[in-house]
């Protein structure tokens, strides 16, 4: 691809030059053809980068550029690097690219770049899809530096008109794009942010002029989402449009606005309400729209309307009673309206009494036949995926009282809701209230009636159901029936064998599975750590959802894993060294196992470096993309990782072993130990005493090659090194830990590291040592030329900022 | 005269790296030399040096005409240029060396004072001068013979005093107006330089300008190694050395229009550069592809 200095044709495009102009449109073309020719993607992201720096010019070859990138996707070619390859360049990644052009241009070539934002929209590939919905905001919101120099909404009603040339089918295929651009549209912010220095940043918000060409721009829109209201079947697209619509009363954010904005807000308030009223009901009055439409709409009313003063509000109110008054919607909200407008209405405590209040008089209508009841339930459980899961809490303790209250009418709900709806999805509900109540005999009929459907996502209800998290006897409540259910489940034979053939993945079972063992690990340790070690040793695919209850069983003192048998705890070392990191809960676990038994510590952690190290040897030649990721050595330890090495009287022989590891050439193994020593807080000096002592080279550069590099050695002790040897290659090293700074602040922060090593190293210069001195002065002159180097730098940088700032 | 010998003197003399000794045709010395300092470059298209005031002071003052000799080896060029007093007067500008505040002085080659190729001409002003002392021993030859004829007697020897006189006047008359003869063709090539000369310093404001635009379009511009490749491109663009870049940067820095933060160089007022350029691109004094082209390289970027 054609080089160019992006600097020069940043300045030929300020220039608006006719000649420099010429040559960037012929520049331009020269990329076109380039990138035509090219199935190099990494060299087309290079050309795109250079079209980036003058755009703005050329916009017909850009448009061309982007629908030739978005229409010939190549694969990414695999770099060859010193240690492995590398994924170059993906066709999403150029794809971004290419949005990224057409956003800079999207107010000089509008007609050109919306429809090719539609296109990419439909296309819902995920990241580009996403970029595409980003730029058209871009588009169509109310930009506050567009509107203060060009003072019209002509690229909104251009979006509009474009919308709107679409037919209503067309617009349904375009619903994104519709709904993004109608979001935008009814908003009555505008915001953008400024420059008046190059150290500063304004964001700008604001209200919209309501002009005369504005409030029609408005009504169409809302008029234009009406229709395509009834013209989408899709529950979830009905209720994004509901969403959207609410843009049109909510006023600017964050800024006082005038009685003219205010006048316009409250008429389409008006007519929203309207609009609100034809989508709930038909013309009979009853309530058409579904359950989450109504809780929607009925939400946004109690919120905008509770002032009465505020205008609209009695057309608001009485629509809202109106919704509130249909049987149907009464019972939707009881078990699973917004808590938050109960609690807004009378306190947390109060609503939680009168909606259990209201539940408990509910249990008492729910009679036989169970029929209309469950079809009731079904209609408000349909509504799981259009609204919060947090929502259903009181329809899943409903269930549980009644089937606590009424097992027999509650089984036979059951057992109809296991052949269709919505209802299923809550049968651990049903089986926890069962075992509650000791309706043993309900719940061993209803894990049967699962068993005989061989209905999988059941099972992990059945599990469930065995988590018992009051403090009860297990002995009384766990039969041995419930064990052996379990181990089937975990070995999946037996009744539960049909769980092999379910080939999807299923993380909420095995969340349930390893839960419920843990929970019940005191009513059988032998058996329960045997199903524990089966299901881990079965499902690393689970190693994560394992990994994050082990933390809450032991929260729970659920579980003494020092207990397990050593083949047991074999097992977990062997876990513990395979997983790709030991985050902070699983680091409890082997703390844990630490105490009981420091050389159970050891054992994991060399385990783990050793691990690292053959992994990173065995990977060189991987992609470093397809290289599995795995840290030998957390980078935060947890509190009782800490507490064991500072406190356990074992830390210091597990130290030493683990020092005694160190290696005189470089290697991920000193690596490894070094960082080990520094994030349990162990005191370099204390660990490398044997060293220290031996004082022969080969000592001494180990103890150098396990200080870390990155965050530097400490100063003492590298200085005391440096007193004991001329060896080079230890000399050389030092030096590298000497202007290791860690993590600055501040432009000029490493100026300042430098400024302080000098100051360190003035402690050394009379060092009666000779080398020490001499190693002192060398490093001292050297930190004062680095700083030096480093200002000018900075001040550099700076200047080179100002140069660029445009305000 | 048939030829000359040339003589190389080492480091011995501080000014001078060498004479060359001018024969007559029978192979006899002539006793006229022409002493000369070698300078070259490495840097291609380059035909200026930048002259030290000793030098120059040391060619004003010397009785032996003294040439400056610049070899450009990329270019396989040996330039030569005359440095005495008129030269150092009227084509450097230099009325008084000893308040000349500067310490250089930059000297621009012409391609019709190339060696070789012009050796003629080199030839021809040195056997310009050997004519001037010949014509001069001539006259006390002829005065000394015919002051022999008029021996004792007075008043003929007043009258051939007069006679001398008169002749001595007239020689010198004729020695004057063919001296002046004789330096009409070197008064043209000075003419023709002088033009040349005033037409490259005309050019100096312009140039200026142009680097002053160039700071801006090539930013970062540093002085350091950093921008060595993209500094040598924009000084044989614009065809200045890098004393003379050096005098540009510098007026540019008094003069408030460029400002220097460590090795970076930037311009005070980004819109003036802007204007410049445009201006240039309109005139064609630059084109903007050439220019692209030029700074295309990764280094440049």
């Amino acid at each position: 691809m054609k080089k160019i200095n992006k600097k020069l044709l940043a300045t030929y495009l300020s220039l608006d030059n006719e000649k420099a102009n010429q040559y960037l449109a012929k520049l331009a073309d020269e990329i076109l053809a380039e990138i035509v020719a090219s199935d190099d993607n990494d060299e087309i992201f290079k050309a795109l980068e250079v079209l980036e720096e003058f755009v703005y010019k050329v916009t017909t070859q850009t448009i061309a550029v982007a629908r030739y990138i978005f229409d010939h996707p190549h694969q990414p070619k695999i770099i060859k690097i010193l240690d492995g390859s590398i994924e170059g360049k993906r066709p999403d990644q150029l794809a971004e690219k290419a949005i990224e052009l057409l956003n800079k241009i999207r107010y000089i070539a509008p007609e050109e770049v919306v429809p090719l934002l539609a296109e990419r929209i439909r296309f819902k590939d995920e990241k580009t899809t996403a970029k595409a919905v980003e730029i058209l905001k871009n588009v169509s919101r109310y930009d506050y530096n567009f509107l203060s120099k060009v003072k019209t909404y002509g690229p909104q009603k251009m979006v509009l008109d474009f919308v709107k040339k679409w037919n209503p089918d067309e617009q349904v295929s375009n619903f994104e794009f519709v709904q993004v651009v109608t979001g935008e549209l009814l908003s009555s912010s505008t915001s953008g942010s400024s420059a008046e220095s190059m150290d500063t940043v304004t964001f700008h918000s604001g209200a919209v002029q309501p002009t005369e060409f504005l409030k029609t721009l408005r009504r169409e829109v809302m008029d234009m989402e009406a229709e395509l209201y009834r013209k989408v079947q899709d529950p979830a697209q009905k209720l994004r449009i509901v969403r959207v619509l609410e843009e049109a009363i909510r006023g600017p954010s964050n800024v006082n606005y005038g009685d003219d904005l205010a006048q316009m807000l409250d008429e389409d308030g008006a007519y929203l309400l309207d609009l609100y009223r034809r989508m709930l009901f038909d013309n009979a009055r009853r309530l058409i729209a579904s359950f989450a439409i109504a809780d929607e709409i009925e939400k946004r009313l109690y919120w905008y309307y509770r002032d009465e003063k505020r205008p609209n509000a009695a057309a608001a109110q009485q629509l809202r009673r109106e919704i509130l008054e249909d049987e149907s919607y009464k019972l939707f909200k009881l078990l699973a309206g917004d808590e938050i407008v109960y609690r807004e209405e009378g306190g947390w405590d109060k609503a939680e009494q009168i909606r259990k209040a209201e539940i408990e008089k509910l249990i008492g209508a729910v009679e036989r036949p169970v029929e209309p009841w469950l079809a009731r339930l079904n209609k408000i459980a349909d509504q799981t995926n259009l609204i919060g899961q947090w929502q259903f809490r009181f329809f899943g303790i409903f269930l549980t009282k009644l089937a606590q209250t009424k097992p027999a009418v509650a089984k036979e709900l059951f057992d109809r809701a296991l052949e269709g709806g919505s209802v299923k999805q809550f049968s651990v509900n049903f089986l926890s209230g069962f075992r509650e109540i000791n309706r043993l005999d309900l719940w061993d009929d209803a894990v049967q009636r699962i068993i005989t459907r061989r209905d999988v996502p059941l099972v992990a209800a059945i599990v469930r159901s065995l988590i018992d998290e009051r403090s009860v006897d297990l002995k009384a409540t766990i039969r041995e029936r419930d064990l052996a259910i379990l181990k089937q489940i975990v070995w999946m034979s037996g009744d539960f064998a049909f769980l092999n053939e379910y080939p999807e993945r299923n993380p909420n079972l095995h969340l349930a599975i390893i839960n419920a063992l843990m929970r019940n690990y005191e009513r059988d340790p032998a058996m329960i750590e045997g199903l524990i070690v089966k299901e881990l040793r079965t499902h690393p695919e689970y190693d994560n959802v394992f990994v994050h209850s082990f933390d809450f069983g032991l929260l729970k003192h659920w579980i003494d894993y020092s207990k397990f048998s050593d083949k047991g705890i074999d097992f977990l070392i062997r876990w513990l060294i395979k997983l790709p990191e030991l985050d902070w809960q699983i680091q409890e676990l082997v703390a844990t196992l630490g105490e009981k038994d420091s050389r159970i510590l050891y054992r994991v952690f060399w385990g783990r470096i050793e691990l690292g190290a053959r992994q990173k040897q065995k990977q060189k030649t991987h992609s470093i993309a397809d290289r599995e990721r795995y840290e030998a050595v957390p980078y935060h330890f947890s509190d009782g990782l800490r507490k064991f090495f500072a406190q356990n009287s074992g830390a210091k022989d597990i130290v030493q072993e683990l020092i005694s590891h160190a290696t005189t050439k470089w290697s991920t193994i000193n690596w490894d130990i070094g960082h080990l020593l520094q994030r349990a807080g162990y005191s370099l000096r204390q660990a490398f005493g044997d060293f220290l002592n031996a004082g022969d080279d080969d000592s001494l550069l180990k103890a150098v090659g396990l200080m870390n590099f990155v965050e530097g050695g400490e100063l003492d002790l590298c200085m005391e090194i440096a007193g004991r040897t001329d060896n080079t290659r230890i000399l050389r090293s030092l030096r590298s830990l000497l202007y290791a700074t860690g993590v600055v602040s501040g432009e000029d922060g490493i100026a300042r590291a430098y400024d302080s090593k000098t100051e360190a190293m003035k402690g050394y210069l009379e060092n009666t040592n000779p080398q020490i001195a001499a190693f002192a002065k060398e490093m001292h002159d050297s930190f004062i030329e680095s700083a030096q180097v480093e200002r000018k730098r900075v001040v550099e940088e700076q200047q080179l900022r100002k140069i660029e700032f445009e305000g | 005269m048939e030829e000359a010998i040339i003589e190389d003197y080492d480091d011995k003399y501080p000014n001078i790296d060498g004479h060359i000794e001018f024969l007559n045709d029978n192979g006899s010395s002539t006793s006229v030399r022409l002493l000369f300092q070698i300078k070259g470059t490495e840097q291609q298209g380059l035909a200026s040096y930048s002259c030290p005031k000793d030098f120059l002071s040391y060619c004003y003052i010397s009785h032996d005409p003294i040439a400056l000799i610049f070899v450009n080896i990329p270019d396989n060029k040996v330039y030569w240029q005359l440095i005495d007093r008129s030269y150092i007067t009227s084509v450097l500008g230099i009325q008084d060396l000893a308040s000349f505040d500067q310490e250089t002085k930059n000297i621009t080659f012409s391609d019709d004072r190339v060696i070789d190729k012009n050796a003629p001409t080199l030839l021809g002003i040195c056997a310009k001068r050997w004519a001037e002392m010949l014509g001069s021993e001539e006259y006390q030859r002829e005065a000394k013979a015919t002051m022999r004829l008029v021996t004792g007697q007075e008043e003929d020897q007043r009258i051939l005093h007069n006679k001398l006189a008169s002749a001595q006047e007239s020689a010198t008359d004729e020695i004057r107006q063919t001296k002046q003869l004789e330096k009409q063709p070197i008064k043209e090539t000075f003419a023709d330089l002088e033009r040349k000369f005033l037409e490259r310093t005309s050019d100096l404001p312009g140039k200026m300008m142009l680097y002053h635009s160039f700071v801006y379009a090539l930013r970062p511009f540093y002085l350091d190694l950093r921008n060595q490749q993209k500094r040598v491109k924009l000084l044989g663009l614009l065809n200045i050395t890098e004393a003379e870049e050096r005098y540009i940067v510098e007026n540019l820095t008094k003069a408030d229009l460029l400002g220097r933060v460590g090795s970076l160089i930037f311009v005070t007022n980004k819109e003036q550069a802007a204007v410049s350029l445009d201006h240039y691109f309109e005139a064609g004094v630059i084109d903007p592809e050439q220019v692209a082209e030029l700074f295309s390289d990764e280094e440049d970027q």
